[in-house]
């Protein structure tokens, strides 16, 4: 995220609070996509996803008051998304879990990862994007998290330290870990 | 052996750019999502001037307490670690126990609040799908006796 957007951020967050409706809907704009990321990455799964996205901008809006300025927006929707996803994954433990393996699945997989490159490029996608959720699903929801900002999302340990309120060098550990056990995975694949 | 190795690893380096670069652009929040979302900012205002309470100017303060059946005890500030709870002063809450009843003194009861009941701190970090316990201005009270079948550990969360 650009210095840009984050001032966009302090500005629409500033006019919010002072009872702007449309600050609200663009802070909604300019994070939405980045939420519905991060919730499929961290297996939550399409039918599911809208539901989890309003809860996520719910949590935001509802407690935007005591938001505090001198951090970066961007932070805190990782945060309470992440936080979301999580909790969604607690409350329905049995139901999200994504199985390669299950057709309903893997034709969801397909249908989201179609881009407009058509069938094949949509078939070659589909088919990195089960490979790769099949490995997320492998580590624990902490590593998972980490391994998704710092790789996926290309935020710094230090800024995924504070995404997640933990230090940084937990964050290094808890990323070498992921990424040992997911290069483990993939060797053992070939 | 080392082509072997570069191809792994390639492998996952290639799934993670893959990742990147996937156009996740299209996937927006639902028409009716949008409505919710917004509606809900809004029709959180106690008040008739159309600002929502979580944009007054006082920080919204939330308390857990707890009250077992025998013992009792409080803890303030951070139960949940969905958001930030702002900080609470010790005077703001006082709680007695009279007989079967506990009662809860708000300091600065002279607003409303809404009070949360539940024996799972989970739900009340979000109470959206919770009815309110009460509507307390000043003070609000509940029974100390735990029910057949209801844990007698009671969380109570207080906006």
């Amino acid at each position: 995220m650009d210095d840009k957007q984050a001032k966009d951020d302090e500005r629409d967050v500033r006019a919010a609070r002072d009872g702007d409706a449309r600050a609200l809907e663009s802070l909604l704009d300019r994070h939405q996509a980045r939420v519905f990321r991060v919730l499929r990455l961290m297996g939550i799964l399409l039918d599911d996803r809208d539901d989890v996205a309003q809860e996520v901008f719910i949590r935001i809006f509802r407690h935007l008051g005591s938001y505090d300025a001198r951090r970066r927006f961007d932070s805190w929707v990782y945060r309470i998304t992440v936080n979301a996803a999580h909790d969604h994954r607690c409350r329905h433990a049995g139901r999200v879990h994504l199985d390669a393996d299950d057709p309903g699945v893997a034709r969801q997989i397909h249908e989201e990862a179609e881009p407009s490159g058509g069938p094949d490029a949509g078939l070659a996608a589909a088919e990195s994007s089960r490979e790769l959720m099949g490995l997320l699903e492998s580590l624990s929801a902490r590593e998972r998290a980490i391994f998704i900002l710092c790789d996926l999302e290309e935020r710094t340990p230090r800024q995924v330290a504070r995404d997640l309120a933990i230090s940084a060098i937990t964050v290094r550990r808890h990323l070498g870990r992921a990424r040992r056990h997911l290069r483990r995975l993939v060797d053992e694949k070939v | 052996m080392a082509r072997n190795h570069d191809q792994r690893h390639d492998r996952l380096t290639q799934l993670i750019r893959d990742s990147r670069n996937q156009d996740t652009g299209v996937e927006r929040l639902s028409a009716g999502g949008r409505d919710r979302v917004l509606g809900a900012a809004w029709t959180e205002s106690p008040t008739s001037t159309g600002i929502p309470s979580l944009f007054l100017p006082i920080r919204r303060w939330t308390w857990a307490v707890m009250a077992p059946t025998v013992a009792l005890a409080f803890v303030f500030g951070s139960m949940f670690f969905t958001a930030e709870a702002p900080e609470a002063g010790a005077s703001l809450l006082s709680i007695e126990k009279r007989g079967g009843q506990v009662i809860f003194n708000i300091a600065n009861g002279g607003q409303p609040h809404r009070v949360y009941r539940s024996s799972s701190p989970q739900e009340l970090a979000d109470p959206s799908d919770l009815q309110p316990f009460a509507q307390a201005q000043g003070s609000f009270r509940d029974s100390v006796q735990s029910q057949a079948g209801e844990s007698n550990l009671v969380f109570y969360r207080i906006d």
